[in-house]
């Protein structure tokens, strides 16, 4: 006595996993992820960033008053972070 | 054209207007020195005390005519005008259907806000020049001494003044987020940028926390809207991020 398998479904390669609109948001929750990350003092690997040098932080406690490490001051690197490109497979995320 | 593109697109003109006003900016500074050697030198000529009192005071109009002379004045007519108008056009030409969102009159308005904000710190300038133009001749300076310090004025300025303009040029290129992310009220946006002693209470209220474009669009910073676009208002240095429909709320 055999057995018999039937697929009433398309082939599961073909599938489609991902559109370009969930590549959009996952572009998106990377760009979060990275900015909270960052504005949180910590790199990508989960570590604390290395202190600014003694006379930089002495110049941004004394210009803004905060002397951690979160890659800010004129808020524009950051801000900048964006999609650069979007495709059904990928995202890429980059600066303008 | 996708968002992508058109986000690439007003990066570019974005950058070339900011390049194109340092350049003219640098232009500015020389002349504006140059005309101030002039000014110095004569106002030391006074022997006495009272003399020098005299030209020091005639001085100070005299101060913010030549950066008007040098051209500071027209180039913030300038530069607030055609880039700009070059930029909205771009934006707008790619969605007609954002006329009434990011509607010209709002643009113009924002573009004479900005030309006013430039023509300020040419006051201010001149207000620190003349610090340095009145301390400088009571103690006599040595004139070589005081052009030095006046040239040091003009590099803060001219940091000062570049960041400005770089900013009202930013406004224009939030407006990609926003073609990227739609009108739909539910879309939500972290409003993004730095909290430190130069955030003004309106950003400090927000900054770090997540908005629907509804709420957002409910807020008022007391200075210039829409808050989607303008952030707090004036040399605003926040954003409106998108996040993912994925994204713990």
């Amino acid at each position: 006595m055999g057995v018999h398998v039937l697929r009433n479904f398309p082939p599961l390669a073909g599938l489609p996993l991902t559109s370009r609109e969930v590549m959009r948001e996952v572009g998106l929750l990377a760009r979060q992820r990275i900015y909270e990350r960052t504005t949180g003092g910590q790199d990508m690997h989960g570590q604390a960033f290395k202190p600014y040098s003694q006379s930089y932080q002495t110049a941004k406690a004394r210009e803004l008053g905060s002397t951690g490490v979160n890659l800010q001051v004129s808020g524009a690197m950051l801000n900048a972070l964006t999609i650069i490109e979007v495709t059904d497979h990928s995202v890429t995320l980059g600066f303008r | 054209m996708t968002p992508e593109q058109l986000a690439a697109q007003l990066a570019q003109q974005a950058d070339r207007a900011s390049a194109a006003f340092a350049r003219s900016l640098s232009r500015v500074w020389r002349e504006a020195e140059r005309r101030l050697g002039t000014l110095i030198r004569s106002a030391q000529d006074g022997p006495t005390a009272t003399i020098r009192g005299v030209q020091a005071a005639a001085l100070r109009s005299q101060l913010r005519t030549v950066l008007r002379d040098a051209g500071y004045d027209a180039l913030a007519e300038t530069a607030t005008a055609a880039p700009l108008d070059r930029l909205s056009s771009l934006l707008l030409s790619s969605r007609s259907d954002l006329a009434e969102l990011v509607a010209r009159p709002r643009l113009e308005a924002l573009q004479a806000l900005h030309r006013l904000d430039l023509l300020d710190e040419g006051d201010a300038l001149s207000r620190n020049l003349w610090d340095s133009v009145a301390r400088g001749l009571f103690a006599r300076v040595d004139t070589e001494d005081l052009l030095a310090e006046l040239a040091w004025r003009f590099d803060r300025a001219d940091a000062q003044i570049a960041t400005l303009y770089d900013t009202a040029v930013s406004i224009y290129t939030r407006q990609v987020e926003l073609l990227d992310a739609g009108d739909s009220p539910d879309t939500r946006y972290l409003y993004s940028g730095p909290d430190d002693e130069k955030t003004r209470e309106f950003c400090q209220q927000h900054v770090g926390q997540t908005y629907t474009r509804a709420e957002i669009d409910a807020l008022d910073n007391g200075q210039i809207g829409p808050v989607i676009l303008t952030g707090g208002g004036y040399n605003c240095r926040h954003v409106w991020m998108e996040v993912s429909r994925f994204a713990e709320a």
